[in-house]
This record gives C-alpha cells, sequence and structure tokens, in this order.
C-alpha cells in the first residue's frame, strides 16, 4: 500500500458535494444523540414541573379529606424542595455537556461520566418520590373511608394485608420502572461511549 | 459583532470544507448519512465556535470539533459503518473513474469502514499528514500509543484491502 500516492490523490480530492450554508439561520437543529438525549432529559424536566403544578391542586381535585390537608403539603414540600434542587443539577447539566472542544479523550471522557452521573441522580430523584406516593395513597385511601362513614380501623385484617401487599408491590414497582427507562434510553449510548473509550487504552507494544 | 462572527465562521468553514468531506466519508458509508454528518459538525462547529480562541489554527480546532462529533454520532435506526465489515456485500465499485489513483482511493474508503472509530481517527489524522505528537495532543493518548495503534491499523487496513482482492 503505497500511502504516499495515496495522500496526494486525497489532498487532491474535489469538496464540491459539500455544502455549506450561506446563513447559520439555514442550519437544522441539531441531530446528534447527545442534544437528541438532551432533549428528552429537557422534555422530562417540563413534564415534572408541570406534575408538580398538577400535586398541588390534587386534594381539591380529588376531594381528599381536610385533615390531612397537614400531611399532604408537607410530604409536598419536601417532593417541591427535592425537585428543584435536582431540576436545578439537570439543567447544569444540559448546559455543561454539550461542546466538543476538548480533546477526544477527555470528551469522552466527560460525555460518559456525566451521563453516567446523571442517570444515577435521575434514579435517585424518582426514588425519593417514592414515600410521597405511599403518603398520597394512605390519605386517597382513608379520605374514601371516610366518605363512607368508616376510619382505617374498620378496614378487615384481610383488606390491610391487600394493603400492605399493594404498597410493597408499588413499592418495588415504581424503581423498577425507573431503571428499566434509563436502561431503555439512556445506557446503550453509555456503552458505546464506553467501548470507544476502551479503544483509547494504552497498547502494548 | 454577530454577524461579523457569522460571515468570519462560514468563511473559515468554506476554507476547511475539505475536512467536512474527508471526515464524512470516512465515517459513513453512504451519500445520505455524510450529508447528515457533514451538516451535523457544521451544527456542532457554530455552537462551540465562542471557544475558539484564534490562539490555535482554525483547522486544527475544527479537526477536534470534527472527529469527536463523528465519533460519537451513534446511527440508531440504521446500520452502524463501524459495524460494516467486509464479509458482507459491499455496494459494487459501479462509480467511473477517472484516474486509477481516484480508484485507489476508492478502495480505501471502502476498507476503512471496517475500522473501529478511533481507528478512522487515527488513519485521518495520519492522511492529513499529522505527527504522532500532533495526533496524540488531539486524541487525549501518548505519541508512543499512537505509533502503535496506528502501524496496527495500517496493518489491518492492508488485510482488509487483500481479503478484497485487491492491492495497492
Amino acid at each position: 500500500m503505497n500511502f504516499d500516492e495515496l495522500k496526494s490523490t486525497w489532498n487532491a480530492e474535489s469538496t464540491q458535494e459539500v455544502h455549506i450554508p450561506t446563513r447559520i439561520q439555514q442550519l437544522r437543529k441539531a441531530q446528534h444523540p447527545l442534544d437528541k438525549l438532551k432533549r428528552n432529559m429537557k422534555n422530562e424536566g417540563y413534564m415534572q414541573i408541570v406534575a408538580i403544578i398538577f400535586m398541588a391542586f390534587a386534594p381539591q381535585l380529588f376531594t381528599i379529606a381536610t385533615n390531612t390537608y397537614l400531611i399532604y403539603y408537607t410530604s409536598y414540600a419536601i417532593v417541591v424542595i427535592i425537585s428543584i434542587y435536582y431540576l436545578n443539577i439537570f439543567r447544569h447539566f444540559y448546559q455543561r455537556v454539550c461542546h466538543y472542544t476538548n480533546d477526544t479523550k477527555d470528551n469522552l471522557s466527560e460525555i460518559y461520566y456525566e451521563f453516567k452521573l446523571n442517570i444515577e441522580r435521575y434514579h435517585s430523584f424518582g426514588f425519593l418520590l417514592i414515600p410521597f406516593l405511599m403518603v398520597w395513597t394512605a390519605v386517597y385511601t382513608y379520605s374514601r373511608l371516610v366518605e363512607q362513614g368508616k376510619d382505617l380501623s374498620t378496614i378487615p385484617d384481610s383488606n390491610k394485608q391487600l394493603f400492605l401487599i399493594v404498597i410493597l408491590i408499588t413499592s418495588f414497582f415504581v424503581p423498577a420502572a425507573i431503571v428499566a427507562w434509563t436502561r431503555y434510553f439512556y445506557t446503550p449510548y453509555t456503552k458505546q461511549v464506553k467501548a470507544i473509550l476502551d479503544e483509547l487504552k494504552e497498547d502494548e507494544l | 459583532m454577530n454577524q461579523l462572527n457569522e460571515k468570519l465562521f462560514l468563511n473559515h468553514l468554506e476554507e476547511h470544507k475539505g475536512i467536512l468531506h474527508k471526515v464524512a466519508r470516512m465515517y459513513m458509508d453512504n451519500k445520505e448519512d455524510r450529508e447528515d454528518l457533514q451538516q451535523e459538525i457544521i451544527v456542532q462547529l457554530w455552537k462551540s465556535y465562542s471557544k475558539f480562541k484564534g490562539d490555535a489554527a482554525f483547522s486544527t480546532w475544527m479537526y477536534r470539533v470534527a472527529i469527536n462529533t463523528a465519533i460519537t454520532y451513534f446511527k440508531k435506526d440504521k446500520r452502524r459503518s463501524d459495524r460494516y465489515t467486509y464479509d458482507t456485500n459491499h455496494e459494487p465499485l459501479h462509480e467511473q473513474y477517472d484516474t486509477e489513483k481516484e480508484k485507489q482511493l476508492e478502495l480505501f474508503y471502502l476498507a476503512v469502514q471496517d475500522l473501529n472509530r478511533i481507528e478512522k481517527a487515527l488513519v485521518f489524522y495520519f492522511m492529513e499528514g499529522l505527527s504522532h505528537r500532533d495526533t496524540g495532543v488531539l486524541l487525549g493518548i501518548t505519541e508512543g500509543n499512537v505509533r502503535v495503534k496506528l502501524n496496527r491499523t495500517k496493518e489491518k487496513l492492508q488485510n482488509i484491502i487483500k481479503k478484497l482482492h485487491h492491492e495497492f
């Protein structure tokens, strides 16, 4: 293989087919997988904000017993504080990981570790919502019982066990669903980046 | 000021559009994907343009952004070009070439499709005439590592060409 000869052909190659826009406005929106992932995460962030606003009015919408408002809104306030903290971290992440100006190894490492960290943050954010979900279930169940002129002490033992099982299943299902969601949407990309990073490792002579 | 920046950027791009062409040819094996990648590299270059200080050559900065974009530009819906193997059926080389040299270059691009993303970057920098040291700086690896990897990649390329039953 004569590389010198090939290099001269390479240097003389026509570049006519390359289209350079005359205005930046003509450029389309970034289609890079990383930009798409960031857009997905950003949209999920907006959905979380909508959910938080909705949750503020949930007691009125679902006619929850007024004597449970204090419990509900205390847990809701905790959710809001946690959400502000996490959504702020996510926002910083979108702003930071969007350039490709470092050397390749640094660039790939940054993408890989930032994404891994963000996925873990995503998990913990989801897990932190489970206690709120339990408070909501208890408050909602209690309100329905009160409507029927009953209270928690009137629930038969068999139903209490069923209630406990439902709580346990939910506690397992929600984290599993969050992990499955990130594994489906985000992990394949981090795996591909990791594979390329491994290709950069030192070769033995 | 923004318009001036934009004009300056587009002029730089026009001057160095060969980089776009070659990176796209190295990383994508069909015309449609190549055009997509070229557009994507331009988008990423513009997004990062504020970080270009001008203390390095525009071409060096462009190499970095273009290769980093191409390396992480995974095609989800289509067959990935780095999974391209010479055992599969290649599209026939049906184009008419003006010279034997052009045919050789076409075969080179075909063989390159079977390299992994880092090997493609190494070969690209080599073909652009960069030293091992400069290639190492751009990739973030040592000069020695570049030398070893590049030698192995050249050997791999030769084997691919042999399997394609062609000799340069």
